[in-house]
């Protein structure tokens, strides 16, 4: 069974009609309208695309300068030369100093 | 119908089209009547006919780069677009799908002499075409009410050419047997 209706119309649509709705300078300013918005959201996309890999360079930038100054403080704690560890002096020597 | 010849020049307006937009002027002005007959069988409402109708010749603007050459007429493709608009429409509003058919049409369809037509055979032809499924509406009146080949058809509906066939033949055979009438048409 169908679901759709039917309709019975006596004259076909007069072309006095429907040239009323023939308009193709109409259709082409639509046209134009369309192809603007068009490479508006091309370059909208574009921008965020570039801003995105910029701020996610910039990012990688940042994070990479600090684990390098960690790396820094690292290598003074636990340098492999040691530092000079003071030990007491002996009698000979604290009678060279006096 | 248009012959190979003429359908390469409409095929090189259309080429022509993707670059200069005012190329497509010519097609415009051709068959805006045509597809805006086709809609509003589907609608029966003006408004909503130059909305879509609109619409259609935008989208084929719009993709007239794109348009591929396959023997057939640019025409078929503005078809085709419309249809989709139309379909588009009736999913969107999730209303039945209306069919406003001209009279005439009915009977230039059925082979009856004008003295045998009586306003009960053509509310009987009507309640026939409201109990047939959408599909084998939208092929019969491609057929006989737009007079296109099967072949136009099974590109504009997106099926194959043989359903096309079997679709229009089952219609007609059903209509033969409910009405014992002759069908003019028995396709192309």
């Amino acid at each position: 069974m169908g679901n759709n209706e039917i309709r019975l119309r006596k004259q076909k649509l007069s072309t006095g009609k429907i040239a009323r709705h023939r308009n193709y300078a109409e259709l082409l300013r639509k046209h134009k309208r369309g192809l603007k918005t068009r490479h508006l959201i091309i370059v909208l996309i574009y921008s965020i695309i570039v801003f995105v890999i910029l701020s996610i360079s910039i990012m990688l930038i940042r994070t990479g300068k600090k684990k390098v100054s960690k790396n820094v403080g690292y290598t003074i704690g636990h340098s492999a030369t040691p530092l000079p560890v003071k030990t007491p002096l002996t009698q000979k020597e604290k009678r060279i100093n006096q | 119908m248009l012959s190979e010849d003429d359908i390469r020049k409409e095929y090189a307006i259309l080429e022509r089209s993707g670059k200069n937009s005012q190329a497509f002027g010519e097609l415009y002005e051709r068959y805006f009547d045509r597809i805006f007959n086709f809609i509003y069988r589907q609608t029966d409402d003006e408004d909503l006919t130059a909305d879509l109708c609109s619409q259609t010749f935008l989208n084929a603007l719009k993709n007239a780069s794109r348009f591929e050459f396959r023997g057939l007429p640019v025409s078929a493709w503005f078809y085709r677009i419309a249809s989709n608009e139309v379909n588009k429409h009736y999913r969107k509003v999730k209303k039945e799908k209306v069919f406003s058919i001209e009279e005439i049409l009915i009977k230039e369809l059925v082979e009856i002499n004008n003295d045998s037509w009586s306003d009960e055979l053509v509310q009987k032809l009507v309640k026939y075409m409201h109990d047939l499924p959408t599909e084998m509406l939208e092929v019969l009146q491609l057929r006989f009410f737009e007079d296109k080949d099967f072949k136009e058809i099974s590109y504009i509906l997106s099926i194959t050419e043989s359903g096309a066939k079997m679709r229009t033949y089952r219609a007609l055979d059903r209509l033969r047997k409910n009405f014992n009438i002759r069908v003019k048409h028995y396709g192309k």
